[in-house]
């Protein structure tokens, strides 16, 4: 198993095309 | 595997309760999933003769029966069941008896009699599931000293404690009471009696009688057989069916119980042939041939065989599936006289295949799958002639039918004493190794001090490297002996001075308010020309991968800003605005040989508002904010002389673009992107980018280091020029440093004029706040006109004109 799906557990990610997306909003949601 | 506890101690005398080995059986790697207690909540049911039965008038499923209970007189009792006749014997719970499950037993009017207490079935005893008819005891013939009136617990030797211990796949050999005794004997250090069977043998030999042929030698490396002649119909005596019941197993009829007996003591899967119904008295071990498909188990049921399954044969076709399931047409029944016992070792992964197709899971299936003992085979065999002379009355054939065309051969595995301790963390010597392994049947045959040669039992599969052995040593010595301590491996963790400031990079980056991206380390081949790049640019001359799993994805990055710049794109296409990013990543340059040079760097690209709220004016990101990002960078770090020189690189803006030096050397680029650029991109005409090798910056980054504190103070300067409006600043400060030598302390650019006094349309006032220092002394104003008369005699020869 890759990290991206450990990383989709943890965080509860739906799409992992999201890691990469590198949108700012999903980006900002790791604050802190 | 249950173990009932009074079976066990045939073998091995243990002293320890049921309690005590559940406690310590898992240390030895045995878990006991629950200890049941035969014969527990049975009180005051007694054993009672069947004096008469009658009908109950105007009853039609209840009967009256009169029962002897050793009392003088018989007492009346109805009862729903009819499978006994007059003189059987019967459990009778008395009035006030108790049965498992705290049934309690009382006296009941029925149809104007009193019933007198109950006849109880198996199921109410809890000795089996049946619940179809009352318990009809053994006669007095096969137990001996039954009397009417006797405790039933008494009379059937219930009282037993049964060990239900879960078996791993690993140890087939634990699928049997003597297996489990040999574990146990060798926790407790006791000896383990295998009593020799002894059939008494009579007759014609065997191989008179029968004939064993193996043409499977593959399937089938071993198979043997005794005949039995003159047996007798009928049931095995309680002592055995009460042990089969105890260990959850269904007495059917002598020869049956008898092999199942053996399965239970030995963990050998036997099988019972009807001789009489073997066709030319063979047996032959083969494949299945074209038209032998079908097949019916003696469960009834048709089964489909193929070419892989090891089917046993007589002279016409297969009589039975080899270690799974007899045939029905050989079947031992009551007419049956003369038996065929066989006792074979099969090929662990061809009955498992089988097994598995036909999804049937047998007590033998499972064994041989896991793996039999092909030395147990003749063992086996005789233990179960010599029950089969007893219980059924037969005359056993002299010797046996052995065919074993290959021999199983054991491989020794070498065992080091070192070895095994420091895997363990113990200090066991040699000899205790040696002997834990002899306890549980190894056998060592060469033994030094730091080595032992080890065979290990036939009946152990899964002993089969290094390994293993040391886990038997572990088990032998007792897991919970085993000391706690952390591992050690002489080297504490850490990160490397590299990956720390990568880290401390990272958190500068992001308390500089921007947001971390991974973006794809591949690029689009076509970019360089949406960019509008000369054909020399280093943006084209990106590696090309060989097989890329997209035309999208299919160059190497050879910069991380042109990722960067895709991913701002994409986000100001989805109207967020305000975007700051950065990446720490490698790039992949072409270094001439087979591998591209990676060099970790870190990029950032900073467009759209750089504020938010009602303070101060709008401002967007620029050129400085992409500054200021690298100078958070290098003071974070610690990184002196940086310095900056004004480059024109495309695809950036001719005049908002400069190199970063490090110790003299290019390490980075900051710039604003090139309005055009920014279009092609779907980006707003400002978009600030700044990207910078780590190596460079890394290696002149100072160890924090904070020294005392200046004790004399510094003198400040101020020093304004006028200087062509193309000079970058960069390289006035340079100019400045340079002549002004080691007393200059620090230089800040603080005003940049143009206007009264400064008229000339191509030139620019420029001025300086210079801040001297002696590290030792207070400088005199002397030595500081001095410095300065340097400075500005450098500046003009420049062509600068000091105001």
């Amino acid at each position: 198993m890759g990290v991206e799906r450990i990383a989709m557990r943890a965080f509860g990610i739906t799409d992992m095309r999201q890691l990469f997306d590198n949108d700012v909003r999903f980006l900002a949601r790791f604050a802190g | 595997m249950r173990v009932p506890l009074s079976w066990l101690r045939e073998f091995t005398p243990v002293e320890a309760g049921a309690d005590e080995l559940a406690r310590r059986l898992p240390i030895a790697g045995l878990q006991v999933e629950e200890v049941i207690r035969s014969g527990a909540g049975i009180e005051g049911v007694v054993v009672g003769r069947v004096l008469d039965i009658e009908e109950i008038p105007g009853a039609t499923k209840i009967i009256w029966v009169t029962v002897d209970v050793g009392e003088g007189s018989p007492r009346g009792i109805a009862c729903g069941a009819r499978n006994f006749a007059k003189g059987d014997l019967v459990p009778v719970a008395l009035p006030g008896a108790r049965l498992p499950g705290g049934m309690e037993i009382g006296r009941r009017e029925m149809y104007g009699r009193t019933s007198d207490g109950m006849l109880c079935s198996a199921k109410e005893l809890a000795i089996a599931d049946d619940h179809s008819g009352i318990f009809v005891l053994p006669d007095d013939s096969n137990l001996g000293d039954l009397k009417v009136g006797q405790d039933v617990r008494e009379a059937l030797a219930l009282d037993d404690d049964i060990l239900d211990i879960d078996i791993t796949p690993n140890r087939p050999d634990l699928l049997s009471i003597i297996g489990i005794a040999r574990e146990v004997a060798a926790l407790y250090e006791l000896p383990l009696k295998i009593p020799e069977p002894a059939p008494r043998e009579d007759g014609p030999a065997a191989s008179d009688l029968a004939s064993v042929k193996i043409e499977d030698a593959k399937g089938c490396p071993r198979y043997l057989a005794r005949i039995i002649t003159g047996v007798r119909p009928g049931e095995s005596p309680w002592w055995m069916r009460r042990r089969l019941l105890a260990c959850g197993m269904r007495p059917i009829s002598g020869p049956v119980d008898v092999t199942n007996f053996v399965l239970l003591e030995r963990g050998h899967p036997l099988h019972a042939f009807d001789l009489a119904r073997l066709r030319g008295r063979a047996i032959v071990v083969r494949r299945p041939r074209k038209g032998e498909e079908r097949f019916i188990t003696l469960d009834g049921v048709e089964r489909a065989l193929t070419k892989d399954d090891v089917a046993i044969c007589d002279s016409q076709g297969p009589v039975a599936i080899a270690g799974i399931m007899g045939g029905a047409g050989s079947e031992v029944g009551e007419e049956t006289t003369e038996i065929l016992l066989e006792s074979a070792y099969f090929a662990p992964e061809r009955i498992g295949r089988t097994a598995r197709r036909l999804g049937l899971r047998t007590e033998a299936s499972v064994r041989f799958e896991r793996g039999a003992d092909p030395e147990a085979v003749p063992a086996a065999a005789a233990r179960a002639a010599e029950l089969l002379g007893e219980v059924s009355g037969g005359t056993v054939a002299r010797g046996a039918i052995d065919v074993y065309p290959r021999p199983v051969k054991v491989k020794p595995i070498r065992l080091r004493v070192a070895r095994t301790n420091a895997l363990l963390g113990v200090a066991i010597p040699a000899e205790e190794m040696a002997s834990d392994l002899s306890s549980l049947g190894s056998r060592i045959d060469a033994q030094t001090r730091t080595v032992l040669r080890v065979s290990p039992p036939t009946f152990r599969p899964d002993l089969r490297a290094e390994v293993d052995l040391v886990e038997e040593v572990a088990r032998r010595y007792s897991y919970d002996r085993i000391p706690l301590t952390l591992p050690s491996s002489g080297r504490a963790g850490g990160l490397t001075r590299e990956q720390n400031l990568r880290r401390i990079v990272r958190r500068l980056l992001l308390a500089s308010g921007l947001s971390e991206a991974h973006t794809l380390s591949m690029l689009p081949p076509r970019l360089p020309d949406r960019l509008s790049l000369s054909a020399d640019h280093p943006w084209r001359r990106g590696l090309v991968i060989a097989n890329p799993l997209s035309e999208e994805e299919s160059v190497l990055r050879p910069s991380l800003l042109p990722g960067l710049l895709l991913a701002a794109g994409k986000n100001v296409a989805r109207r967020n605005t305000s975007v700051g990013l950065f990446e720490i990543g490698t790039a992949f340059l072409p270094s001439g040989s087979d591998l591209p040079d990676e060099p970790m760097r870190a990029a950032w690209v900073l467009t759209g508002p750089a504020t938010t709220g009602w303070h101060g004016p709008h401002r967007d990101f620029d050129f400085y904010d992409a500054k200021g990002v690298l100078e958070r960078i290098v003071e974070g770090l610690g990184v002196p002389g940086v310095m900056f020189e004004a480059a024109g690189v495309s695809p950036m803006h001719p005049g908002r673009c400069a190199r970063v030096l490090v110790d003299g050397r290019e390490a980075g680029l900051i710039a604003e992107i090139h309005p055009r650029a920014a279009r092609a991109l779907d980006l707003p005409s400002r978009v600030a980018v700044g990207e910078i090798d780590l190596a460079p910056v890394i290696a002149a980054a100072r160890d924090a280091a904070p020294g005392e504190l200046p004790r004399f103070p510094a003198v400040v300067r101020d020093l304004a020029l006028l200087v062509p409006e193309a000079t970058a600043s960069a390289d006035v400060e340079r100019a400045i440093r340079e002549a002004a030598g080691s007393l200059l302390e620090d230089i800040t650019i603080f005003d940049v004029y143009r206007g009264q006094g400064v008229e000339d349309p191509g030139t620019l006032s420029l001025a300086f706040s210079l801040s001297f220092r002696d590290p030792e002394r207070t400088l005199t104003d002397a030595e500081i006109g001095e410095r300065m008369a340097a400075i500005e005699q450098t500046a003009r020869a420049k062509g600068w004109t000091v105001r």
